[in-house]
């Protein structure tokens, strides 16, 4: 192929007076234009304005661009737009480079203004120099096995694969226990509707088994797992025998453990017990107790467990109050360190437990209170004095916590775990439903600690982001990904195998001997392939070597 | 594109291009965005300043910090601090330096070749993996023990680098080489024959009973 | 004629001739080479072989390529046992690290291999890589991996010392403290107390000092202490059935019941011990200043959670009777130690005031009432004596005189100790011999010795002292130890038992497995091998834990 002439189009723009306020935007185009293979290079007011974007349409016909740079904002937002109509235009879309002189000049250097021409400066020359040399790609499309995997039969779990069964996809469930329903089962009742948790689950359950599109599997566990997003290979056995699924999509709703606070507040599981433990009571409805004393934050935001479990005050205001309805001549004491009564119900439990006479006395973690036989000892901050207060039962309200289980599956399927053994999202704000591998999505309190309600909401959220790609059919894949440059050069030493995140290197015995092959679907493209191969076989569409030289060269050559 | 993207190559190649300064900013470990890709990163940043400071350049030149991305104090607070840093060491061969330009860049070339180079790509590349799940006999190896193997691949590299540079368009005798060099005579005699050993130099002839040295393209 | 299997041991010239011959003959031949490549010591070919003279190359390829030869490379015979016509063989391989079967001769490894080491076929002319054809052109590539460090080699329990002191260096004091765990149950005794043989053999002291290897072992075991971690404790679910007894609950002893624990045999160890506590020399022959009986017993404890059980003050032959314990365990493991003293062969022993050293020291970690009052004498050279001296002094007495026979050079104590008893006060008398407690009134009252001078050296290869005419003295003292030399008390069993006892008073054994000439008894520690380190006891009980093992399986 003949090697045609790079004629780029620099595109910058005022974003209003977002970076026009700061830069002088006429005078970064005029510098653009000077710069090496730049053969146009307006300035617009909004370039992502139907005005700006036609101007990008009309550079690529009339002035015969074949690669466009705009400098304005975030790729993170804009990108796919400019992208696109540079494809409208004719123009492949990876021909396309975006630099940010919003974000990265003028927002973050208000009143530096000389500097942030410089820098504005140094980074369109850095885009220009990496256009010059990208190539064509095409996007990556892989079909879809139209199948999901729920793990888990809690309400989340089961939520979820209703959901999704209920739009018309397969779905199988595994529960590692011998029946639906996970937590739910050993509750008594729900706040704030005053449900009975049972029969919520027992509905929830029968709905579940009731749908032909779900199979359900009890005493689930999972043995093995392979591929990626669309062509998942799950191996598990259910009560003796094994089976072999093809899935598209799966969901993770292994919920949480309870904490059992041994060695805290001379827990016993008789007279001192977990909140875990009281729902057992209240449901055969035996309290016996007339001065009840509720301890939060046991064995939680503590040096080994850092974190706030979210729903135990709203529990132990609950099950005050419940205590409070049997029987109105009890005492009952919540010592706390912060209410977390969030949203508008919460806050009316709160009211409520007040109005029922339970006492709240906050508590200082420096200075805990201290269980003793018959009375619990407590400082109150307040009254800067000890409170002997009177118990014949004290409950304490431990956190979830994740569960073996729930590592073992995260290490099944490549999903990050946090150090408290939750499953941690891709994004906490733009992908708070998806893993990091693609294709696997999570919801309940394997998340986090969750009440009912925000379970069933993740899961339904869950359930919705899952369903994307079984609808679709197949999903795109970016094509910023590992490829393997130069075959001949490949040893098939396996070296890039261990150490990619996402599985998606494999070695393959070929008629050239062994060579690395590419999962592009499971590919994000981090580059630490390529960064490590000693035989420069493996390169990253978009960010080669050669380009990112070419951008740290183009930024010294100022 | 990860931090584990830092090829230790481009990084020598910045700085022979004019580079005075590299600061790395990555996840904290464990929250990596690509999982294990800054761990990667830390052992190839680590190995390539070794590598940089054998070859004459002042270490801090090269620094690999991490943060959250929603630690935007910190993050001011690490470009700042590494910008003044960078400025009281000035440019690139100053004071600062070990060796003086134009030799630093003479240097930083043949760390350049070295890093770009099979053998310390190979070694830094299976760390994690011999320190978290061993060798192919479960053999683990302590971090103390490889960091000790790379900073002796470090100095041998430079060395054979060195030597295979000098070589490639002129032969010369072990004697020659050790005095354009500076390495020790019977370390330079060491690394030759090795070299020769492994394909890498032949004797091209015989001059007053001294063989003279030439580098063998490599294939591929 | 019906195919006969022939195995040629050796792969030279004449072996690849004879493996020739016999294959054309219609027999599969087995030949085994020591070195990774046929051909003996011929090679390189590069360099011997012209093309005048092939004629050997044609051997090697046609006994490569015959199918009726199948080579055993890096391999030697262990044993041959049978007679002509059904022998049967044992051949050991080497693990070459290479599959033979994928290598394609490509080269790439040893551009690659970040270790050189010096070439040792070349006399160390030349660097080689770690992994290297062995004769150019043959496509034999191995790895060399390096033997035991030297350190490790020279630990008695071969603790994998370059491990766990690298993971100290890295902060994982975790990992490194179960690295010692793997072998040795006694972290934090052995880390107080060992002399340390390995420090003398570290490379770094040929640099500036050796690595501290035994402090650094007390330092990661004392982390785990002081920052009040609770020790891992790992044991197989599965268990087997069989008992086993274990008498004497010292070093050996529980260090073997640790290792049948890890074995899988927990819950059905059981350990008799004579004394009120565990611990053995370690409690009782160890003073308090250089391992405190609180430290001591969070090792035991330690060994003890494995799911051994320790009766203590339990005496065989006394409380128990040795026919008892052989009816209903499986398998016996005798690790008494050495707690008598050796007797200092001079007149009037037996006087009041005379006493044995490790008895002293034994009454004394026991806080029983010792003699402390006035003068004392110890007459010994070793660790123990310095132990009895220092002690003495700790006691009471007013004045502690230590005889030695030699020089302090010939000392067989640690240097540190003696430095640190002289520091302390005690008063070393060299070149002196005891002859005679004086006695009075049936009491010593002190002892008459002879100076001496240093002759020719003796078979332990230190100079004889020799005695001067005439230069007697008599030295005043309230007390004397004997701190010579300590042996077994083997009364534990009787003459109709029928235990092989040697010259030091020791259960005779085999020095592999620790067994004993008594079917399912073993022995080690001090009680077999005579008095030594404590770590080398610790090292006798694993292997006997091993040996136990290996016994009661293979009676299935």
């Amino acid at each position: 192929m003949e090697k045609e002439e790079v004629r780029i189009g620099v595109y910058v723009c005022k974003c209003g007076s977002n970076i026009a306020g700061l830069l002088d935007v006429e005078a970064l185009a005029e510098y653009a234009s000077t710069l090496p293979n730049v053969v146009f290079a307006p300035w617009n007011l909004y370039t992502c304005s139907d005005v700006g974007l036609d101007e990008i349409k009309k550079g690529i016909k009339e002035q015969n661009l074949n690669r466009v740079v705009v400098a304005s904002c975030s790729p993170r937002t804009h990108e796919p737009l400019f992208r696109s109509v540079c494809g409208e235009a004719g123009l492949n879309p990876y021909l396309f480079e975006m630099v940010n002189i919003r974000d990265q000049c003028s927002w973050v250097h208000v009143g530096h203004e000389e500097d942030a021409m410089v820098k504005a400066r140094d980074l369109i020359r850095m885009g220009v120099a990496k256009a010059a040399l990208l190539k064509p790609q095409e996007i990556i499309v892989s079909e879809v096995e139209v199948k999901a995997l729920v793990i888990g039969s809690g309400i989340a779990g089961l939520t979820a694969a209703t959901t999704l069964a209920n739009r018309g996809f397969p779905v199988i469930l595994l529960e590692k226990e011998k029946e639906l329903g996970g937590m739910l089962r050993s509750l008594y009742k729900l706040a704030p509707m005053d449900a009975d948790a049972s029969e919520v689950i027992n509905e929830k359950i029968k709905e579940a088994e009731d749908n032909p599109n779900i199979e359900i599997y009890t005493g689930a566990t999972i043995d093995k797992v392979e591929g990626f997003i669309g062509k998942f290979n799950v191996t598990f056995s259910a009560n003796g025998t094994s089976k072999d699924v093809r899935l598209g999509v799966v969901i993770i709703a292994t919920g949480a453990g309870n904490l059992v606070p041994e060695g805290l507040y001379q827990y016993d599981g008789e007279k001192v017990i977990t909140q875990w433990e009281l729902e057992g009571k209240l449901k055969s409805g035996k309290i016996d107790a007339n001065n009840v004393v509720i301890i939060q934050c046991v064995g939680a935001r503590s040096p080994e467990r850092q974190y706030c479990s979210r729903i135990c005050c709203a529990i132990g205001i609950k099950n005050a109050i419940l205590i409070k309805e049997m029987n109105p001549e009890a005492r009952v004491h919540i010592l706390y360190r912060d209410l977390m009564m969030y949203g508008v119900e919460n806050e009316d439990q709160l009211r409520k437990a007040k109005e029922l006479g339970v006492r709240f006395v906050k508590y200082d973690p420096e200075r805990p209170p201290v269980v003793e036989e018959n009375k619990v000892t407590v400082f109150h901050h307040l009254m800067g004095k000890e409170l002997e207060i009177p118990q014949e039962m004290v409950v304490l309200s431990t956190p979830l916590v994740g569960t073996e289980d729930g590592v073992k599956v995260g290490n099944l399927f490549r999903a990050g775990l946090d150090q408290n053994n939750f499953f941690l999202e891709a994004h906490v704000k733009l992908k708070p439903l998806d893993c990091a591998t693609d294709g696997i999505f999570i919801c309940g309190s394997a998340h986090y600690p969750k009440n009912v309600r925000e379970s069933i909401l993740q899961a339904l959220g869950a359930a919705s982001r899952a369903s994307i790609p079984l609808s679709q059919g197949e999903v795109k894949i970016e094509p910023i990904v590992t490829t393997l440059v130069n075959k001949d050069a490949c040893r098939g030493c396996g070296l890039c195998v261990a150490l990619c995140p996402y599985n998606a290197l494999e070695i393959k015995e070929t008629d050239e001997g062994r060579k690395v092959n590419i999962i592009t679907v499971a590919c994000k493209g981090c580059g630490v392939c390529a960064a490590t191969c000693f035989r420069h076989a493996l390169g990253i569409n978009s960010f080669t070597d050669e380009q990112i030289q070419a951008q740290i060269h183009g930024f010294l050559a100022a | 594109m990860c931090t584990g993207r830092m090829d230790p190559a481009i990084i020598a190649d910045a700085f022979i291009h004019g580079l005075d300064g590299l600061l790395v900013l990555g996840c904290l470990f464990g929250e990596c965005h690509y999982v294990s890709g800054n761990f990667n990163a830390r052992h190839k940043i680590n190995m390539t300043g070794e590598m940089l400071a054998y070859a004459g350049m002042n270490p801090g030149r090269l620094s690999f910090r991490n943060l959250s991305s929603a630690e935007s104090e910190l993050f001011v607070k690490h470009v700042t601090d590494f910008s003044t840093e960078i400025r009281e060491l000035g440019p690139l061969g100053g004071e600062a330096d070990k060796v003086p330009l134009p030799k630093l860049k003479e240097n930083l070339e043949i760390a350049k070749t070295a890093l770009a180079g099979p053998k310390l790509r190979w070694v830094v590349g299976k760390k994690s993996v011999f320190v978290d799940t061993g060798n192919k006999y479960h053999e683990v190896f302590t971090e103390h023990e490889i960091n000790r193997t790379l900073s002796g691949i470090v100095i041998d590299e430079m060395a054979t680098h060195s030597i295979m540079a000098a070589l490639q368009n002129k032969s010369a005798s072990v004697k020659e080489l050790a005095k354009e060099l500076e390495i020790p005579p019977p370390e330079t005699l060491k690394y030759v024959l090795a070299l020769k050993r492994r394909g890498f130099l032949e004797m091209e002839s015989v001059k007053d009973h001294t063989p003279l040295y030439k580098y063998v393209e490599q294939e591929g | 004629m019906a195919e006969k299997n022939v195995l040629i041991v050796g792969g030279g010239i004449a072996g690849v001739k004879a493996a020739l011959a016999q294959a054309d003959a219609g027999n599969k031949v087995f030949m085994v080479e020591d070195f990774p490549s046929i051909g003996g010591e011929r090679i390189p070919q590069d360099r011997i072989i012209t093309d005048g003279d092939s004629s050997t190359t044609v051997d090697l390829a046609a006994a490569k390529q015959n199918k009726s030869i199948q080579i055993i490379d890096s391999a030697e015979l262990r044993s041959l046992v049978g007679e002509n016509g059904k022998y049967k063989v044992k051949i050991h391989r080497r693990t070459p690290r290479v599959d033979r079967e994928k290598c394609d001769d490509c080269g790439e490894c040893i551009k690659v291999c970040p270790i050189h080491m010096y070439d040792d076929y070349n006399e160390a002319l030349e660097w080689r890589t770690a992994v290297d054809f062995f004769n150019k052109g043959s496509g034999n590539y191995n790895v060399f991996k390096e033997d035991m460090p030297v350190c490790q080699r020279t630990c008695p329990i071969n603790l994998d010392i370059r491990t766990y002191v690298g993971y100290i260096a890295d902060g994982k004091y975790a990992e490194s403290l179960a690295t010692i765990r793997k072998k040795l149950p006694f972290p934090l005794s052995i880390g107080r107390v060992c002399p340390h043989p390995c420090e003398f053999e570290c490379n770094r002291g040929y640099k500036d000092e050796p690595i501290s290897i035994c402090f650094l072992k007390r330092f990661v075991a004392d982390h785990e202490v002081y920052n009040d971690i609770e020790p891992t404790i790992t044991v197989p679910e599965e268990t087997y059935p069989e008992k086993i007894a274990i008498i004497g609950g010292g070093p050996s002893g529980l260090t073997c019941a640790y290792h049948l624990a890890l074995l899988g045999y927990q819950n059905n160890i059981t350990v008799f011990e004579a004394l009120p506590k565990p611990g053995g020399m370690f409690l009782v022959g160890i003073p308090e200043y250089r391992l405190p009986k609180a430290i001591l017993a969070k090792d035991v404890e330690f060994v003890e959670k494995h799911g051994v059980e320790i009766k203590c003050g339990v005496r065989i032959g006394k409380d128990i009777s040795f026919d008892d314990i052989r009816k209903d365990y499986d398998a016996v493991l005798v690790a008494i130690g050495a707690h008598m003293g050796m007797s200092m062969r001079v007149k009037n022993e037996d006087a009041e005031g005379v006493f044995e050293g490790v008895k002293f020291l034994r009454d004394a970690g026991l806080g029983n009432e010792v003699p402390n009052k006035g003068i004392a004498i110890v007459v010994g050279g070793g660790n123990v004596a310095m132990d009895v001296a220092r002690t003495s002094l700790r006691v009471g007495f007013d004045e502690v005189n230590l005889l030695y026979r030699r020089t302090r050079k010939e000392m067989p104590a640690s240097p540190w100790e003696v430095d640190a008893a002289e520091h302390e006060g005690i008063k070393f008398h060299f070149l002196v011999a005891p002859q005679e407690v004086v006695v009075k009134d049936g009491k010593a009252v002190g002892m008459q010795c002879l100076k001496m001078e240093l002759g020719e050296p003796d078979a332990s290869g230190r100079r004889k002292p020799v005695p001067i005419e005439g230069s007697e003295f008599v030295m005043d003292a309230d007390t004397i130890f004997g701190a010579i030399g300590q042996v077994t008390d083997t009364s534990v069993v009787e003459e109709k038992h029928g235990f092989k006892i040697g010259r030091k008073f020791n259960f005779e054994v085999n020095p592999k497995t620790f067994e004993t000439n008594v079917e399912g008894v073993f022995a080690s520690g001090d009680a077999a091998t005579g008095a030594n380190i404590a770590v080398r006891a610790c090292a006798g009980g694993k292997t006997a834990a091993e040996s136990i093992h290996k016994y009661l399986r293979g009676k299935k």
